[in-house]
């Protein structure tokens, strides 16, 4: 399972790497017959895919990665105790809200990459970032231009398997360099704290692609009545639409995509205000299979809303 | 809608403590609407929790907040940047020694006022409107021009209002409260009077107006919610709290009782079964919070039990039915009873001697019932791996049953009121009701004998139950 070598640990009892092992395998055995239910739904969902859980797993070791390297940038001790990538991975994957993220994002580079192939939809440029590039405001031009090179950069790095530390949401980076420091060994406590100051340092939200969506998303729906088609707006602007409009964690939404939820992401639509025909054809546009989904009937937005958010409680 | 990229619109600042003490027109304006003032904690929620972040997190943080300013949905993207101070001069970053959080700058760049979302507007206002419904003890149906149309009080010092509230149905409310800073009170738009504050006749609280106008639509209000709320919780003040609690279980005790004992029994029972886990599996707090449920449900029923002994020796016909018993079997009865428990605790009992006794007048159900209270409350303070004496002694006329533990004590103040209703000497949280002594001095002297108790702080504690040794002292 792993590649390197524990660092010995003196004090009695059990080590904190058996301890963090022994609450992943405990997670692991508490969630199995619902994992089970979920691998043998019907319609089938890509949740659990190779590919994406591949690419989830790739995502947090690239985080372990650049945590150890700069561990041993500030260390320079000859005999340095940096914990491997190995080690801190372990205690990343113990994270539940990271690895919803990395996940998260596995889906939508994927979903990004099918849209390309199936409808021809250009994952960086869709019509309405288009429009704000040329959008009179200058604000708004260069917040799209922003959008733009960190969407291209974002594809890149997830076709590489590889997540920045600074593209991380401001919550997710804090619990992530708790956790590293919990993986660390005492001895090692002043490279730590040094490259974690660095770490904080450098990080500025405002940069990351989520916030320069979330603001664009902003921006967008001050100007339409109603959300985009997704064909018109994108995949990436279009689940921070619906995140905003929603007021749920791009993630939850992210999920709503999946073939498995067409009808809950139906209902999702509907209580936002979408009407039966906008809703549908950005349900087709997704997959032809999603348009099979039932409409969610003659209910008012109001009902709709009620509906998704007690459905979403009892799912939660 | 206003938005700038790099320069910020608004720009504020909070202190180390998280305390707003800068802030840009709207950003103030905003905080006022809040509640908040400046200097002052951070009102807006929103904004308290990313500053709280800042500090925590010691980064920079960028988010869109929504705000409520009572009228408008405010959205605004903002960014947080934390300072840091490293012996006096200031920075934005940590690089140089141990530096101490000194305060975050807050950026607002876009401010939207106007947008109407209907969905989170229309929820943040039905929560406040909730909150003064929950809060309000007073509460009126207005017409469309603030005619009374209905009446709703709930406290006890608003009844003489709400009497002349209801006796002025179809005209206007607003002279039957007294408002504290309102002059042009005919003329004022109801919008002047939402939050103004007022006293109400019979009433020595202070209480704040709020307006709920009841529209179908946009556009005139065809009605109002008006509430009324205190500035404080009503204190009755001529009736002791243990008035009250005695006026209330008179009617539980006497018609309530074998009504709840058997849901009560129910809830017990289900939640012995859940914290034992025999219905399968689960989490250890489950198992504790059920025995957190049993534990009250027990509770609940001791209590039930006593009010009704209480109401039974608070009767004026209350009587005991007389018999010839042995104080020494009563006494053994009670010691194996409780034994179990006393050993649960290393506490051991000393009762009389097999062989020994004691003749006395009394009712055997009713001395066993004074005698485990006495036993109970023995084992239930005193100190792990103690000892508890029974002893029996007699006078002439008496026969003495004396129950002393190795306990903490009483004080003398303790003494004198160690037999009152509802009397816990301060204890809480340990099952007992407080009625325990009460009914048993009661019962005792019922008997024609008494319950009395000698102590001293640190001396352990001694309550001797005396019963007359012939029928000649029972009533």
């Amino acid at each position: 399972m792993s590649d390197e070598v524990l660092t010995e640990d003196e004090t009695v009892g059990p080590s904190d790497d058996f301890l963090a092992r022994l609450a992943q395998e405990e997670r692991f055995a508490r969630q199995t017959d619902a994992t089970l239910a979920l691998l043998f739904a019907a319609p089938p969902s890509r949740y659990f895919s190779d590919a994406i859980i591949a690419r989830t797993r790739g995502l947090v070791r690239s985080l372990a990665r650049q945590l150890s390297e700069a561990e041993r940038e500030t260390d320079n001790s000859s005999n340095s105790t940096a914990p491997s990538v190995g080690r801190i991975s372990r205690y990343l994957e113990n994270n539940e809200a990271l690895l919803r993220h990395c996940h998260a994002l596995s889906l939508e580079y994927t979903l990004l990459l099918r849209l390309q192939k199936t409808r021809g939809a250009d994952p960086i440029l869709p019509p309405v970032i288009r429009d704000c590039l040329s959008d009179d405001k200058e604000s708004t031009a260069s917040l799209a231009m922003r959008f733009v090179a960190s969407q291209g950069q974002f594809l890149q790095s997830l076709e590489r398997m590889h997540l920045p530390l600074s593209q991380l949401p401001a919550d997710i980076l804090h619990e992530v360099l708790r956790d590293w420091r919990n993986s660390g060994s005492p001895q090692n406590g002043a490279a730590m704290t040094a490259s974690e100051a660095q770490i904080r340092n450098a990080y500025d939200e405002r940069n990351s692609r989520t916030a320069l969506l979330e603001r664009l998303a902003t921006i967008v729906t001050d100007t339409g009545d109603e959300i985009f088609p997704l064909e018109k707006s994108g995949l990436s602007l279009f689940v921070s639409l619906l995140s905003d409009a929603l007021k749920q964690e791009r993630e939850e939404i992210v999920r709503l995509l999946d073939l498995s939820q067409a009808s809950r992401l139906s209902l999702a639509l509907h209580a936002v205000g979408k009407k039966r025909t906008a809703a549908l054809a950005d349900l087709a546009y997704l997959s032809d299979e999603h348009a099979e989904a039932a409409w969610s009937g003659e209910i008012d937005q109001v009902e709709a809303r009620t509906l998704y958010f007690a459905e979403a409680r009892h799912g939660s | 809608m206003i938005d700038t990229l790099d320069k910020p619109l608004i720009e504020g600042r909070c202190d180390a403590n998280g305390w707003l003490i800068e802030a840009g027109d709207a950003l103030a304006e905003l905080q006022a609407d809040c509640g908040g003032a400046i200097p002052g904690p951070v009102a807006v929620p929103q904004l308290a929790e990313l500053v709280r972040k800042t500090k925590e997190y010691g980064f920079r943080i960028a988010r869109q907040i929504r705000a409520f300013d009572g009228e408008h949905e405010i959205r605004a993207w903002i960014e947080l940047t934390p300072h840091f101070a490293i012996g006096g001069s200031q920075t934005s970053g940590a690089e140089r020694g141990a530096p101490e959080y000194a305060g975050t700058r807050i950026a607002i760049f876009s401010w939207n006022k106007q947008r109407e979302d209907l969905a989170s507007a229309s929820s943040m206002a039905n929560r406040s409107e909730d909150a003064e419904k929950l809060l309000s003890e007073l509460a009126l149906r207005l017409g469309p021009n603030e005619e009374i149309v209905s009446v709703d009080a709930s406290a006890p010092d608003t009844i003489s209002a709400a009497k002349k509230m209801k006796a002025a149905i179809g005209q206007s409310w607003r002279h039957l409260v007294v408002f504290n800073d309102h002059d042009d009170i005919d003329e004022s738009h109801w919008r002047v009077l939402n939050g103004a504050r007022c006293t109400l006749p019979g009433s020595k609280r202070h209480w704040k107006i709020s307006f709920q106008p009841l529209k179908p639509d946009a556009g005139q209000p065809t009605g109002f919610m008006l509430y009324l709320i205190p500035d404080s919780a009503f204190i009755a003040p001529e009736q002791s709290d243990k008035q009250v609690a005695s006026a209330t279980f008179d009617l539980i005790g006497r018609d309530l009782s074998p009504v709840l004992r058997q849901p009560i029994a129910r809830i017990i029972a289900n939640a012995e079964t859940i914290r034992t886990k025999l219905a399968g599996p689960i989490d250890d707090a489950y198992s504790d919070y059920a025995s957190d449920i049993a534990a009250a449900g027990q509770h609940l029923l001791n209590l039930i039990d006593d009010v009704g002994d209480l109401e039974a020796v608070e009767d004026a016909e209350f009587s005991t039915a007389p018999d010839i018993i042995d104080l020494a079997e009563v006494a053994r009865r009670a010691a194996s009873i409780l034994r179990g428990k006393a050993s649960e605790r290393g506490i051991s009992l000393i009762m009389p001697q097999k062989g020994e006794s004691l003749t006395a007048t009394g009712e055997f159900r009713r001395v066993l019932q004074v005698l485990l209270n006495l036993l109970g409350n023995a084992v239930r303070y005193s100190p792990e791996s103690s000892q508890i004496w029974l002893c029996l002694d007699e006078t002439e006329d008496e026969a003495m049953l004396t129950v002393a533990d190795q306990g903490a004590g009483l004080s003398e103040s303790q003494q004198a009121k160690v037999f009152d209703k509802f009397e816990r000497l301060g204890r809480s949280g340990d099952g007992g009701t407080g009625l325990g002594l009460y009914i048993s001095r009661k019962i005792a002297r019922a008997m024609g004998g008494d319950l009395s108790v000698e102590s001293a702080p640190g001396q352990g504690a001694r309550f001797t139950l005396s019963i007359p040794k012939n029928s000649h002292g029972t009533n």
